[in-house]
């Protein structure tokens, strides 16, 4: 800009007044690089680190959204708590100052079957816990192929204390390669709907048993 | 201008130059003697305190006590196992569930005397409904670490355990990160390193 | 840093230029008189104050003469370099001829241009470079199409599928009407002692038009561990598929390269991408 207004300027003038301007135009110039190259220095820190490369791609949503990665797709459908869970053959108690949270969800894709990971609990705080061990694998999301054509439901259990549930979401996600990483892992993060209230009401009114057993 | 300093220069350099680098390959050769500038290992890791906080990055454990377990099998089939059972409450302090069974069991570096199950050490995370294996951010847990002891063996009165340390690493190029038991080089070997040591009674089987 | 200042310090060896004509006369005041400083890096002018060697640019039209100041040249050179296969160099000369105006569009051009084809380097190889990775891990399968109803004998082993319905079975979620169970043979046997030792299961999926694909489970299987040369073995497999296209999926097998004399401490290996055939039975 700034140079070529002196071009413009410069063709009648004598080299003296020329170069007076080539001196100004010399500290602006600096200027400029120095902003430049601050800019640059300053874009640096916007930088994904590797980690954040490496992180999947989320796709979020709300209760009874579905949500769509192009690889899978999966909805919340509800979500309850619950003091115990009768898995058919036992009764399987939260520990102390825990409860549990059941989601029900569903899920398909639009061409490969897959199964679902356990789904993790994502807290306010950043907390992510996996779906217990507690309630076999065999009895939640995880187990059936989600295939084309039709949503397969079933839900995930977490074991959690009061604290993790105003804000917490859900989250989906699906197997990597075990032979290379695959960049770009989608998943899905739904967000629970839980306000300090809701979350109350969850840790303080849990049903007592969850059937769980009949569904089968 | 310069020609007599010069020349001074030139008189006391056979002198200087050798006398300095005598003095300091003199101090060296003794630094070195004595083993460096490294802090020299101490063979004696620090002693840990039961029921007292002990911070080992990812966790943050307290040591409960030990003792001799009878575990009846979960079937009909196959006999009880008798194990020495050594009993922690842990937190986890990591933002992502952790396994009892490899992350913290991985902790527990050397137990002495030496007990070297034939399957493997177990470690589980009891609860009411059986064995789990998570712990879970931010929860303090109880975990059950057992040795198992061969039919017969006589049960040692106390035990040492080895206790290390987790570090969280990440990748600068690769998106690879995670906990693992920090390590250092000794002897041109990666060893785990040893937070300290602590020391547990072990109680004798309640007889019933 | 260098490369912020350059472009600007590239205007200024133009203006010099203007007085062209009178170049004689200046060289006397030379030494006082700017331009000639500003004259890039600006260093190498100010040492030869004397002679006429003092304006590089005017060197440049007539490509010749340019050998002959070699110091000068340096200052001449960084602009004709970024604009590389623009017709940038030439054009300047023959502007800074003609008068100011010109130049600064090329220039301006060149930056705009240098610029998009940064930001597109930058973003474009670690994108491309995932996807490379991404590709490696799938190569290209080889599908050999088996005509309806027919056999095919592929390394060793002869293939044969035998499509069938079924009933939904009591006490399964997908007994409803969009949805078709489907009860599907695979015949085995193998040709030589070599087919023998491939036992390993085949991976099957069923694939329809679209390329959407479903899994089988296994309801039976007769095949022995060892299996004998000639001998036709049935494996016995269902799927659910939405009904629409229960008439047009097609099993697409891979058989295994596993074989059954494989020794045990060689069955951790990998197996390398032998793996890529693949068996299409059209209905």
């Amino acid at each position: 800009m700034t140079a070529t207004d002196q071009r413009r300027s410069a063709p009648p003038r004598q080299s003296r007044r020329s170069s007076r301007k080539g001196g100004g135009s010399k500290v602006l110039n600096a200027v400029v690089g120095l902003a430049l190259a601050g800019g640059a220095i300053g874009l640096q820190t916007l930088m994904l680190t590797s980690e954040q490369l490496g992180a999947p791609l989320t796709y979020t949503g709300a209760v009874k959204d579905e949500v769509d990665t192009g690889r899978f797709s999966a909805r919340v459908d509800s979500i309850s708590s619950a003091r115990a869970i009768d898995v058919g053959d036992k009764t399987i108690e939260a520990a102390k100052d825990q409860v549990f949270l059941v989601v029900q969800a569903a899920a398909t894709v639009p061409k490969e079957p897959l199964h679902l990971q356990p789904a993790e609990l994502l807290t306010d705080d950043g907390k992510r816990f996996a779906a217990t061990d507690r309630i076999e694998k065999a009895k939640t999301l995880s187990n059936p192929w989600i295939q084309p054509g039709w949503w397969s439901s079933g839900l995930f259990v977490f074991e959690v204390p009061a604290s993790t549930l105003p804000g917490a979401r859900a989250v989906f996600s699906i197997p990597t390669s075990i032979f290379y990483g695959e960049p770009y892992m989608p998943e899905v993060e739904v967000d629970l709907g839980l306000d300090d209230a809701a979350a109350q009401r969850l840790f303080t009114a849990p049903k007592d048993v969850y059937q769980l057993g009949d569904k089968r | 201008m310069t020609e007599p300093s010069s020349e001074d220069n030139k008189a006391q350099r056979p002198i200087l130059v050798p006398a300095v680098g005598l003095v300091l390959a003199t101090g060296l050769g003794i630094t070195a003697l004595l083993g460096g500038l490294n802090e020299a290992p101490d063979p004696n890791p620090p002693a840990l305190k039961v029921a007292t906080e002990i911070d080992q990055g990812q966790f943050k454990t307290q040591f409960v006590e030990s003792r001799v377990t009878t575990v009846q099998p979960d079937t009909s089939f196959g006999d009880p196992k008798r194990f020495l059972e050594v009993e922690a409450k842990v937190t986890n302090e990591g933002e992502e569930t952790a396994s009892a069974g490899s992350a913290f069991q991985s902790t527990l570096l050397k137990i002495t005397p030496e007990i070297k199950p034939k399957y493997g050490v177990i470690t589980i995370v009891p609860t009411q409904s059986g064995p789990s294996g998570q712990l879970q951010p931010g929860v303090q847990t109880k975990v059950l670490v057992r040795y198992e002891l061969e039919p017969g063996v006589k049960p040692p009165d106390k035990v040492t355990l080895d206790v290390g340390t987790r570090e969280y690493l990440k990748g600068d190029f690769t998106p690879a990160r995670g906990w693992v038991t920090s390590s250092e080089e000794k002897d041109d070997k990666q060893v785990p390193v040893v937070l300290g040591q602590i020391t547990l009674p072990v109680k004798p089987e309640a007889r019933s | 840093m260098s490369d912020w200042f350059s472009p600007s310090g590239q205007q200024r060896p133009q203006r010099p230029q203007r007085p062209q004509p009178q170049q004689p006369p200046h060289h006397p005041q030379h030494r006082p008189v700017h331009p000639d400083h500003q004259v890039w890096p600006p260093v190498p002018p100010t040492r030869e104050p004397a002679g006429s060697s003092t304006q590089p640019l005017p060197a440049v039209p007539s490509a010749g003469p340019l050998p002959s100041r070699p110091p000068q040249q340096p200052p001449a050179q960084p602009p004709t370099q970024p604009s590389g296969p623009w017709s940038g160099p030439p054009a300047e000369p023959s502007a800074d001829a003609a008068g100011a105006q010109p130049p600064k569009r090329p220039r301006l051009l060149l930056q705009g241009v240098g610029a998009i084809v940064a930001l597109a380097v930058a973003v474009g190889v670690p994108t491309y470079d995932r996807f490379l990775l991404f590709e490696g891990g799938q190569p290209d399968d080889r599908i050999h199409a088996v005509a309806a109803g027919q056999d095919i004998t592929f390394e060793h082993v002869t293939w044969k599928v035998s499509y069938g319905t079924m009933q939904a079975p009591a006490g399964t979620k997908h007994n409803t009407p969009d949805k078709q169970w489907l009860k599907i043979d695979i015949t085995r046997k193998a040709v030589d002692k070599d087919g023998a030792q491939l036992t390993g299961q085949p991976d099957v999926l069923l694939k329809d038009r679209a390329g959407r694909a479903w899994q089988l489970e296994t309801l039976e299987d007769k095949a022995p561990v060892d299996h004998v040369v000639g001998e036709s073995y049935v494996t016995t497999k269902v799927a659910v598929v939405p009904s629409v296209v229960a008439k047009e999926v097609e099993l697409e097998l891979r058989p295994s390269s596993y074989r059954s004399d494989t020794p045990t401490k060689d069955l951790m290996k990998p197996m390398g991408d032998d793996n890529l055939d693949i068996l299409r039975f059209s209905r």
